[in-house]
């Protein structure tokens, strides 16, 4: 090198100064806000003294004093084994940030409300994170510091019942309520049916059977469903009796989910409405929902039975969203977050 | 100290600077490509211009701009009541993720289970995930022409069919999409 101040030291060590040693601009701690700035962006500006271009500098930034805000509930199962799910505190601030302006959005988590999926934001994981935030500039007369605690969450949305916008076929079954119609089991009016059911006398016996499906493209499904009406008088009959069946198509064949058998004189729902009967689960790749119900009566003497059972609605549940729609990365700051930082920045040729 | 070089200013306040002052070789922001490289290592090699030992340079290396790869189970029907939504996290079989070998850098693909019912060996859980980044060099390597900078979203998973706590990682824009670095020469 034909430049340079040569440096020795007493042990014959060299260094050539050069102009492109660096320096250090500033160091040092600095307590992180609690609120965002007055354009939504967060964090702390350290001046330079001077305009550099973005290659000119180099910043490092480490988190002290992390805060977090996460709730727990705790789940039982058969009442003597305990799990958690970590959740978001809906009394806490949380923002979302968009990676390229820097610009930081209020997100309000959900206060995990009974029976309503979208208010449960349950939590992945926790970190501190600080970095020098350029919020999409190339110049700088001043460094952003950056500093949060970060979550990765799920922002959950309701499911869907894909069923509604299902293809609907049958067999064996009579419609009821709109039509002699199978997509009564899948318009969304609880109030139609398609089902089927016999009554004998004098002695005679019946039975009856039927079957109806939706079908629709590949879906998760959560939550198999069934709003129906099974039915039976015995009186005086010999037996009055019938049985139901709710089963999920996927790998290639229908499994069945749940079930059930009445006899007897039974009515669940002596207002001719329905019961609804369900079991939770997590199926992939399903393709179809289908009941299939059959019974039998037989009377005795003058003593009339009868056996029914009918479908309102078939529902099939599950998540409409993906998972990189619903996953989320979000922030709380200052004394919720990330209360000080330490920092450094560099200038990598003298001034 | 009886050597070096003293740089005043105007109120007389003095630096002395000697050989053990350090230099920034590089540094910046870099977007992290979405593919292994051709020997299946990962990261973005920043050439110093010279050679050095591995103690003559340091380096730093953190995460701006990350996302993550989870799939979301509920489990519902808590107690008798579906009315609650008690959820865990597993790995998303549709998302690519990647093993490491520490000592070589290496990474291979892992697939992480289709959580099909039934079949306990697909249920891969997630305990854990956060952004990670460093200077990635083989243990065998001792001199350096260029830095090699390494950076992933990290889970720690189960892998269930392998009986196995594991770390897996997701790449570029599955994973760390942008990081920050400091290439340091030190005094010598």
């Amino acid at each position: 090198m034909s430049y340079g101040i040569k440096l020795y030291s007493s042990t014959g060590e060299t260094k050539i100064l050069t102009p492109d040693d660096g320096t250090v601009i500033a160091a040092g701690s600095l307590t992180m806000p609690n609120s965002l700035n007055a354009d939504n962006t967060y964090g702390v500006d350290v001046s330079l003294g001077g305009t550099y271009n973005e290659d000119e500098i180099s910043v490092l930034v480490v988190p002290r004093r992390p805060n977090f805000a996460v709730n727990q509930s705790r789940w039982t199962s058969g009442g003597t084994l305990y799990y958690n799910t970590f959740y978001l505190e809906s009394t806490k601030t949380y923002y979302t940030r968009n990676d390229s302006t820097g610009v930081m959005s209020t997100y309000s988590a959900g206060n995990k409300t009974s029976n309503q999926k979208d208010t449960w934001n349950p939590v992945l994981s926790v970190f501190p994170v600080a970095f020098w935030d350029k919020m999409g500039n190339t110049t700088f007369s001043s460094v952003r510091l950056f500093a949060a605690t970060a979550y990765l969450i799920r922002d959950t949305h309701n499911d869907t019942n894909f069923s509604l916008s299902g293809t609907a076929s049958g067999s064996g079954g009579v419609g009821g309520g709109n039509g002699n119609t199978v997509n009564n089991i899948k318009d969304g009016n609880a109030n139609t049916w398609y089902g089927q059911g016999c009554g004998v006398s004098l002695g005679n016996s019946c039975s009856w059977s039927y079957s109806a499906q939706v079908s629709f493209s590949p879906r998760t499904i959560t939550k198999a469903e069934l709003y129906h009406r099974p039915y039976s008088i015995l009186n005086g009959g010999n037996y009055a009796n019938g049985h139901y069946a709710v089963s999920l198509y996927y790998g290639g064949a229908w499994h069945e989910i749940f079930s059930g058998d009445w006899s007897g004189n039974y009515d669940p729902c002596p207002t001719d409405e329905g019961i609804t009967t369900y079991k939770c689960g997590h199926w992939r790749g399903v393709t179809g929902i289908k009941v299939a119900a059959g019974g039998s009566a037989q009377a005795r003497w003058n003593y009339n039975t009868y056996s029914e059972h009918v479908t309102r609605e078939l529902r099939a549940w599950g998540p409409a969203s993906s998972n990189d729609e619903e996953n989320k990365i979000v922030y709380s700051i200052g004394n919720q977050g990330i209360e000080t930082v330490d920092y450094m920045i560099c200038r990598k040729k003298f001034a | 100290m009886g050597y070096g070089l003293k740089v005043y200013d105007s109120s007389g306040k003095y630096s002395t600077i000697t050989v053990k002052i350090g230099k920034i070789l590089s540094s910046g922001s870099l977007t992290m490509p979405d593919s292994l490289n051709a020997d299946n290592t990962y990261g973005e090699d920043i050439s110093l211009g010279a050679t050095y030992n591995e103690d003559e340079i340091g380096v730093i290396v953190y995460p701006t701009k990350f996302v993550f790869k989870a799939s979301i189970v509920t489990v519902g029907d808590v107690d008798g009541s579906d009315d609650v939504y008690p959820f865990s996290w597993y790995a998303d079989d549709n998302a690519t993720y990647y093993t490491k070998n520490p000592t070589t850098g290496v990474m291979t693909p892992w697939s992480a289970g289709s959580l099909t019912v039934g079949s306990s060996d697909t249920w891969d859980g997630i305990a854990s995930a956060f952004p990670v980044a460093s200077w990635d060099y083989p243990d065998t390597q001792t001199t350096f022409s260029e830095v090699r900078i390494w950076a992933a979203m990290a889970y720690i998973v189960y892998d269930a069919s392998d009986n196995a706590l594991k770390t897996v990682y997701t790449i570029g824009s599955s994973g760390v999409k942008e990081v920050q670095y400091m290439i340091f020469l030190r005094g010598t």
